[in-house]
């Protein structure tokens, strides 16, 4: 026994011995990563992962009347009635309509000079609805339409509220606490699926907006990340992306009859470390399939690349969707169409690639084609950060980029687009019946 | 100024504020990666992903007094990034100078750093960050487990078992060899 370990206790010597290893000084390095650093651009404070939801609602649409004789008009208006009658008594008892679908699309909610606002289509001006004790930000509506979440920062506290449309009704839904945070409305509109960080660890749990005690989901041995998706057509189901104690990274997901939490099983390589592998799940419309990022090796060229991957449900057929010819260039974060036939892709190039730029894409759903390139390319490769969403019928394209502060409004059909110069955040839109 | 304010001048994205708290960190993250992952390179790189990471999600820390235990975090997950990807590659063990080791006669000089080093070489590297948070970053064992996203009785096993695997390297390098942790060198 030498002299160290007879001293005792043998944990306090620990301390002491790594001090003297490690002779702690300025790393010579430093400097280099300051001047990184400072080309870094830094995230927003707070934004929705998921900003919409897809809402399969498929309402009934009205028949015009149209040449219609004097004679049989009292026995169609009696029908008529009747048939609001009914409409009326279905309408009433869809207090929370199924959340996948197209929909139409209602107002367009965005920060402003630390309030809220809304205007009803993207030309026309906006109006206030919201101007909190703090700062507002990050508005998204609920999927029935009726409700909108949005972000209250008052002295560095961040607040999850909900209110009416009009502004009206606020509430706070729970304060937020250190860390990464995310929440995506329950498809019922009733509750908020929330991870968030407690005492540096994540905690996934399910928190109602009546004020309900919230309710925590554990997911085995594995910590829950950010990325959270509920399942099509029924929205029972969560998808949670998980990271085990081994680090490896795989989806899991929560059925909603209460039956065990259970892994799909995706490959995890790790090659860019436990932020990456298998993250930015979406559901089909079907709720049979999940596309999801995977970080890769192309076998030909040796480049590790972010690519589109789709797998079934219970973890069987993986396989890539077909990405960009070009090797530099980056493939991620699927969003479905609100019909289900498109998925709205990132597409990014380093920016040790000429300084690298962001676009988004739309590739068909069945794979049957890589994307297709649409809106602007924005400078700054992977810190471009762009974050973007469909509008509730399909027909536009909302992009974000962090990088400029800018937001557009893209024609996902032929790839046009237009500055939208009354926000520098993502707009999130309405949904309401067809 | 405070440190606090300095994290807040930082979230407003001022950089210079951001140096100021990097430099103040740099050499207890630099210390810590090496630690963790015995490669001076990887440490390096370690470091270079934690502090970029501190600057791009730093308006999202909402307590600026936890910047410290936050930045740790950063750090220690992007070692346990790096000594995964290492595991890839053939084992890369930075091993101290053996002329330290001239006899047995002279193992009364040996310094309790040489000990300690060689005997947390032999820890798997998630056991190696538990045992640097707690030891060396000096954070309770509750925290410690939260950082690395373990409960806390898996922390307290896995602490109980690398400590006693280190009680045991130690005592061989006057017995004779041990097999490492695990049964590898990471």
């Amino acid at each position: 026994m030498t002299a160290f370990l007879g001293f005792d206790p043998f944990e306090r010597r620990i301390s002491d011995a790594f001090e003297e290893i490690t002779d702690a000084r300025r790393p010579d390095y430093l400097d280099d990563i300051l001047q990184l650093t400072a080309r870094t651009s830094q995230r927003p404070r707070w934004s929705f992962l998921e900003r919409w939801l897809p809402v399969d609602l498929a309402a009934p649409r009205p028949t015009a009347l149209m040449g219609v004789r004097l004679g049989p008009i009292l026995l169609l208006i009696a029908i008529a009635l009747v048939l609001a009658a009914l409409a009326a008594a279905y309408v009433g008892s869809q207090r929370t309509p199924l959340p996948f679908g197209p929909a139409a699309n209602g107002l367009i909610a965005y920060p402003k000079d630390g309030a809220l606002y809304v205007r009803n289509t993207l030309d026309a001006d906006g109006r206030l609805i919201v101007r909190g004790e703090g700062t507002v930000s990050t508005p998204y509506f609920s999927p029935d339409g009726k409700l909108v979440a949005y972000i209250e920062t008052i002295a560095r506290i961040d607040h999850l509220m909900v209110a009416s449309p009009d502004g009206s009704n606020s509430r706070e839904i729970l304060k937020l606490p250190v860390g990464d945070f995310n929440a995506v409305w329950r498809p019922d509109s009733r509750a908020f699926a929330v991870v968030v960080q407690a005492n540096l660890s994540p905690r996934l749990s399910i928190v109602p907006i009546d004020g309900s005690a919230p309710t925590s989901i554990e997911l085995g041995s594995a910590l829950p990340t950010t990325d959270l998706a509920w399942r099509p057509p029924d929205g029972l189901d969560l998808l949670v992306r998980g990271v085990r104690e081994d680090r490896t990274v795989d989806l899991f997901l929560v059925p909603g009859d209460g039956s065990p939490v259970h892994a799909i099983g995706l490959r995890s390589d790790l090659l860019f470390g436990t932020d990456w592998d298998n993250s930015g799940p979406a559901w089909s419309l079907d709720g049979t399939r999940i596309a999801y990022n995977q970080v890769e090796k192309d076998p030909k060229t040796g480049i590790t690349q972010f690519r589109l991957h789709i797998v079934n449900a219970d973890g069987t057929g993986d396989q890539a969707l077909p990405g960009p010819t070009d090797p530099n260039v980056m493939e991620s974060w699927p969003a479905f169409a609100p019909d289900g036939r498109t998925i709205l892709v990132h597409r990014w190039t380093w920016k040790s690639n000429n300084g690298g730029e962001g676009w988004v894409a739309v590739m068909p759903a069945d794979g049957s084609r890589p994307a297709r390139d649409i809106g602007p390319r924005i400078p700054g490769g992977e810190d471009t950060g762009l974050i973007k969403t469909w509008s509730p019928d399909g027909t536009r394209v909302l992009m974000r980029s962090d990088n400029t502060h800018e937001a557009f409004s893209i024609d996902p059909m032929n790839g046009t687009f237009e500055l939208l110069a009354w926000t520098s955040d993502l707009p999130d839109w309405q949904r309401v019946q067809r | 100024m405070s440190g606090r304010e300095l994290v807040e001048l930082a979230q407003r994205g001022d950089h210079d504020a951001f140096a100021v708290l990097a430099t103040a960190a740099s050499a207890r993250l630099d210390a810590a990666a090496r630690l963790i992952l015995r490669d001076r390179e990887l440490a390096r790189d370690a470091v270079q992903n934690a502090l970029v990471r501190a600057w791009r999600d730093l308006p999202r820390l909402r307590d600026p007094d936890r910047f410290d235990a936050w930045l740790h975090r950063l750090l220690v997950n992007a070692c346990l990034d790096e000594a995964r990807r290492r595991r890839r590659r053939p084992a890369e063990v930075e091993m101290l100078p053996t002329d330290m080791y001239s006899s047995a006669g002279e193992v009364h000089h040996l310094d309790d750093r040489d000990l300690v080093e060689r005997a947390l070489g032999r820890l798997e590297p998630e056991n190696r960050a538990l045992v640097v948070l707690h030891y060396y970053l000096g954070y309770p064992v509750p925290a410690a487990a939260a950082s690395l996203g373990m409960s806390l009785p898996a922390a307290k096993s896995r602490l109980h078992r690398a400590l006693e695997a280190m009680r045991h390297a130690l005592t061989s390098e006057f017995t004779g060899p041990a097999e490492p942790e695990g049964g590898r060198i990471s």
